[in-house]
Parts: structure tokens; sequence; C-alpha cells
């Protein structure tokens, strides 16, 4: 098992779009603490006592798709350019083979998170020093948005591998990622209504916080309920990745 | 010390495309693996290594490939010349599976020196040439120094030197006690390279021998004789019943040696111009085996 997780490792940090990924995120996460949460603040964001807990919560749920996406390619490059050959026969077990890309998207999705919910309200408490604005007192709730940031990211780590490993295909996998949290599930809110709290990405939200306002007007679910919701999602879902994985054929 | 493939079936949808095939890859011996497009060849080697899905066993010396500790000792593969993310450099690409095999890190330029990749080790292979992906597939495939090497049209892509490289060097992995079992489309190249054939056509196994008694027992040798008087040997070849047919100037004559058809001659006064015995080729003994075996078949071209 050491061998894959090590390989898997290996699978992401030498290959260029990972460091463009971050690259990406790093410029976002700068421009959207820095700039939009710190230098460019409105006066009325600066009387808000929850300031730098809402910067973090949202720039946590803007930026964990990226994480996401390192999950799906991690596994749909394994079928876009069949390296699945190698690792399926150098293995003894397709099953050790996803377990270690799940233990690893999880570890990366938890550490990027950890920094993302770190950052965040540091560079939005710099870049309103630096353009000399003046914040009230912060009411800042570490460790909630440490476990809601953590869960947060690391469900979107597991939801792009668990999508890429139910498609393989790299585009179809990329196009579900982007549409279905709020598209589809947005255009399903219409009918749902105040069920929407239970689709999965929307549950994901639920727990970080970041669609509080929705869910004051419906069923108000707390986020570790939300969370439970997300979960039977997740499960699910890996219960008939984990099937197909190891069911179908390698290319 | 053998693979044993046994009743290997492999349907997709309706169609069968491999249909109950048993054969087996020794060691000491490369055994070409032949058939026409679409015969399921690529198919049958996914399902001795467990990628393709299907029925029937594949034992590598008594024992399934996922019962080996490391498979990769046991088996080194190249099923697909260009098996390796673009941008990811070959030494990175084959760090990635020497670590995935438990090999160690060191033999990864030891295999870039074998297959002459050293001097692009660091450089992306997206832009390989394909007869360079598949020197860095084959390398892929001897990091574990392992014991069997499957191999699907390896030689595609490579050079002429290339080509007698990689004949060579499979000749010698096999002499070293190793089984190499390798498909290819180039009949003359496999002519010189196999010494066992194992040949299917539409899923089916149609031979599985030595090269010798393929090409012997399917076309077999025969006889070219051009004489001072043709009309005059037909008529004693007809009269002893010997084949034959109009080939050029000549005669080919079946089923008989040069020395009874010299006699013949020189008994009836025929001066004889030429006389040779033609051993038939590969090519002319698979395509006798794979007639109607074909599952895409071109339109004949109009002369």
């Amino acid at each position: 098992m050491i061998n894959e997780l090590k390989a898997e490792l290996k699978k992401i940090f030498t290959i260029r779009s990972t460091y463009i990924i971050f690259a990406i995120m790093l410029i976002l996460l700068v421009f959207f603490g820095f700039y939009v949460g710190g230098w460019h603040s409105q006066k009325i964001d600066l009387l808000d006592p929850t300031r730098l807990y809402r910067i973090t919560q949202q720039a946590t749920s803007f930026l964990s798709i990226f994480t996401a996406l390192i999950g799906l390619l991690l596994i749909t490059h394994e079928f876009r350019y069949n390296l699945a050959s190698y690792s399926l026969s150098l293995s003894r077990s397709r099953s050790k083979v996803l377990a270690a890309k799940i233990i690893v998207i999880s570890v990366l999705a938890l550490v990027v998170t950890g920094i993302l919910v770190v950052a965040a309200p540091l560079l939005a408490d710099w870049g309103i020093h630096a353009n000399h604005l003046k914040l009230v007192p912060q009411h800042y709730y570490y460790w909630g948005i440490a476990w809601k940031g953590l869960i947060y990211g690391w469900g979107y780590g597991m939801a792009g591998l668990v999508i890429g490993t139910l498609l393989r295909n790299q585009i179809g996998a990329i196009i579900t990622l982007f549409i279905v949290p709020h598209t589809v599930e947005g255009l399903l809110s219409i009918w749902l209504k105040n069920n929407t709290v239970y689709l999965p990405f929307t549950s994901l939200d639920t727990v970080l916080g970041v669609n509080e306002s929705a869910a004051n007007s419906g069923p108000i679910i707390t986020p570790v309920h939300a969370l439970l919701v997300f979960l039977a999602y997740l499960v699910g879902a890996w219960i008939i990745a984990w099937y197909l994985f190891m069911r179908r054929d390698a290319a | 010390m053998v693979i044993k493939a046994e009743r290997l079936t492999k349907k997709y949808g309706k169609k069968l495309a491999v249909n109950n095939i048993s054969f087996q890859v020794e060691t000491g011996k490369v055994t070409g693996f032949l058939g026409p497009n679409g015969a399921g060849k690529s198919t049958t080697l996914r399902m001795m290594l467990g990628l393709a899905n299907g029925q029937g066993t594949v034992l590598y010396n008594g024992k399934r490939l996922s019962e080996y500790k490391q498979p990769s000792e046991m088996v080194g593969i190249l099923l697909e010349a260009k098996a390796f993310h673009p941008t990811r450099s070959a030494r990175n690409h084959l760090k990635i599976l020497a670590t995935e095999g438990n090999v160690p890190l060191s033999r990864v330029d030891e295999v870039l020196d074998i297959v002459g990749l050293k001097s692009e080790a660091k450089k992306g292979p997206g832009k390989f040439s394909l007869g360079m992906s598949q020197r860095l597939g084959l390398a892929a495939a001897l990091l574990a120094k392992p014991k069997y090497l499957l191999l699907d049209e390896p030689a595609n892509g490579l050079d002429p030197e290339g080509i007698v490289w990689l004949r060579e060097f499979l000749k010698s992995y096999a002499d070293d006690d190793h089984g190499v079992f390798v498909s290819s489309h180039l009949l003359s190249e496999m002519s010189r390279l196999a010494d066992n054939l194992v040949v299917i056509g539409k899923g089916k196994l149609l031979a599985d021998t030595s090269m010798r008694e393929f090409i012997a027992g399917n076309v077999g040798t025969s006889v070219y004789v051009r004489v001072s008087d043709i009309d005059k040997l037909e008529k004693l070849l007809e009269k002893q019943k010997i084949n034959y047919k109009k080939v050029n100037s000549g005669l080919e004559l079946f089923g008989v040696k040069t020395d009874k058809v010299g006699k013949l001659a020189y008994e009836n006064k025929l001066t004889v111009l030429e006389l040779t015995t033609r051993t038939a080729s590969l090519e002319e003994a698979f395509l006798e085996v794979t007639a109607g075996s074909e599952e895409y078949t071109p339109k004949e071209v109009s002369k």
C-alpha cells in the first residue's frame, strides 16, 4: 500500500497541470483575500464583526473546486493516457489502487483547504491595513471554520475523484463537476424548493454555511445534519464507483 | 516455466472477441502472437494481465498474477506505445512505475540507457516520435527485470536499426531463461524473431506451434524448375500425378524433392536450367491459415 500511496503522490506532483491549478488558485486567493476582501472593502463591510469569517467561508467555497479538479485529473489521466494498464497490472489489487487515490486526495484536500482557511483572513486583514482602513473587532470562530472548511474542501476533493472514477472520460467529468453543484442543483431548487438542502453539493454548502440565507427561508438543517446528507451521497457514489472500478475493463 | 492461458473467452455485447482459446508461453523462447486486425490479440493480452474481464484462467508459473507479491517481477508489459502523460518527463514516468512495482529508482536510468533514451530522460514524451515512445514503453516493461515480457506491436514505428536492435535484444532476453510473448504485423520480422507462434483469427485459436512446423504444416516446401522443354515436363508430371503450377517461365512442383525432379528430367533428356527448393515464407503460411478469418476485408485492388 505504501508503494501505491507514494506513486499516487508522484503522479500529482510530476505533471504541469497540478502546478497550473495551484498557481491559479494562489492568484485567485490573493485577489479574493487581499484585494476583494481587504483592500477593496466597502464601509459597511468594515462594520461587520464576522467580516474575516465570511471572507474565509467564501474563499473556501470558491476555491475548493480546484482540489476537486486535481482529484478528478488524478483518476481520469489513468484512462485518458492508458496509464491504468500499468497501475492495475503492477498492483496486486485494484482496491489498493483506488484506496491510495482516495487517501492521497483526502490528505491533499485537507492540506490545501487548511492553507486556504489560514491564508484567506490573513490576506484580507493585510489588505485592509494596507489601504489604511479600519475593521471593527472581529468574532472569528476558529474551530467552526476549521472543521467546516476542512470538511468542505475534503468533500469537494472526494466529489472530483468519485465523478472521475464514475465517468472516466476527462472532459465529461470536468463538465459534470462544473455544472452539477450550481447549475443542475440550482435548476432542481426551482422544483425542490426548501428540500434543495438535501442535494449533495447544496448540503455541502450548508455545512460551510455559505447558503445560510437560502437555508433560513426553508427547513433548517444543522451543519452536522447537512454533513450526514452529503456523506450519504458520497458513500453511495463510492459504492457504485468502487464496483465499476473493480468490474470494468481497464481501457 | 510457462504462462498457461486456458479457455480465455471475452464478449463485447453479443460479439465474441476471444473464443475459448488456450495456449502457452514458454521461457527461453520468443513466442509470436499473430492474427489479422480485429482478431482479438490486444484483448487477449489484456485478459492475460487482468485488465479485461472475461472467462478463463491465466497462470504464470502455476499461479495467478495477483497471487504474486510483486506482479512486476513476473511480467513486464508494453500494450500501447503512447501510454504516458505527455508533460511528465520520461524519467518521472518510469520513477512512478518503479515505485508502483517496488523497483529501486536506480533502475530507471539503467533501463533508459538500455533503450537509448538517457539523453531524453528529462523531456516530456508528448513530443516523442512513435519509435521513441516504443522505446520508453519497452523501458517500462524492463524495469523489474520480469520473468515474462508481454509486448503488443513493439516494433511499430522503430527505424530499421531499432528493429534489428529490438530483435537481438528480445532474443537474448529469451535466451536468458525469460519468456517473451510478442504480437506484430511485421511478418518478415516475426519470422526472424519468434521460435513459437500463437495464431488467432476472429477470436479463435488457429495455431499454437513452433515457427518451423507452422510454415511446413500449412504451406510446406516446393520445388521450382525451369527446363528446355516445359510442355514435355508438364506431360511427364501429369503422368506421374505430381501437382504443379506455372510460375513465370518455370513450374512450381509440390510434394516432391529436387533429386526426383532432376532424375525425371535427366531420364527424359530435358536440359535443366534451374532447379531449387522453395521454402514458403511466414507470410504465405499466415495468409493460408487466416484465410477467411479477417475481420475487415478490403476491396481488391484492380490491376
